[in-house]
């Protein structure tokens, strides 16, 4: 058991958040990316969360449910064409293939990952001060 | 020292231990697909004991984790709802607040009569 109750879950959690993060990051960087390693333009990236047990001993602990990255995977949407003649990257109808990533889609993505991310924090706050409230039970009474 | 009551004080915060950790559980999921609220029971078994007045029994009640289906699930199938957890987080911590000053105050009654 944790001292801090919670506190692994909080962890999951605060890291699940923090890939989320840079998930959005990284798509939204490369919003405009025609051309990556493969010579294919940027895919859009998306994280699979899952809730994994967080493995504790007792009964009620391997019951609590903490959050893992199940997989980061690719996008199926097919890239958006845009007419732009003059691109090294234009076909012969002067069409170039852009990521489709709507920066709204990011920006809301960034925002529930942070809300997540703080509402994570702030448990942990309260678990440590549990602790620490317990702790103190010695010092006060005894 | 070994009272109903110290009995009942600490079983309580050992049960709010728990429920922070469904809570945790809870906010950590809040973004996990298919993930249903879970929420600590104990209140029927805990009177049960207090009732006949089992002291052992008491010590050893156990939370369990069920789901919770109050609200329902989103498109995504996940029905937590993070403004009602964070709610529920503040209240359990005044309420273990409580606990804890109340086993700090019976101990230092202890101690007073002990000197």
């Amino acid at each position: 058991m944790d001292l801090i109750p919670g506190a692994t879950t909080c962890g999951s959690g605060l890291s699940a958040e923090r890939t989320r993060m840079e998930v959005a990051a990284h798509n939204l960087a490369n919003a405009h990316t025609t051309r990556t390693a493969d010579g294919q333009p940027f895919k859009r990236s998306q994280v699979i969360l899952e809730s994994a047990s967080m493995g504790g001993d007792d009964g009620f602990e391997s019951k609590l449910a903490g959050v893992r990255v199940a997989d980061v995977i690719e996008d199926s949407r097919a890239p958006k064409q845009i007419y732009a003649p003059h691109h090294p990257d234009a076909d012969g109808n002067g069409m170039v293939q852009t990521p489709d990533i709507s920066p709204m889609e990011e920006m809301l993505d960034m925002i529930t990952a942070s809300r997540s991310y703080e509402a994570n924090l702030s448990v942990l706050r309260q678990g440590r001060s549990m602790a620490e409230r317990t702790i103190d039970i010695l010092r006060q009474g005894g | 020292m070994e009272n109903g009551e110290t009995v009942l004080l600490s079983k309580l915060l050992d049960l709010s231990m728990q429920r922070q950790q469904a809570i945790a559980s809870n906010i950590a999921n809040a973004n996990t697909p298919g993930y249903l609220r879970q929420k600590l029971v104990f209140e029927q078994t805990l009177a049960q004991h207090l009732e006949s007045r089992d002291m052992k029994g008491l010590a050893a009640v156990q939370g369990e984790l069920q789901d919770d289906m109050t609200s329902p699930p989103r498109a995504d199938g996940n029905n937590v709802q993070l403004g009602n957890e964070m709610n529920d987080l503040v209240q359990n911590s005044v309420y273990h607040q409580l606990l804890t000053r109340a086993l700090a105050t019976k101990m230092r009654i202890a101690r007073l009569a002990m000197s």
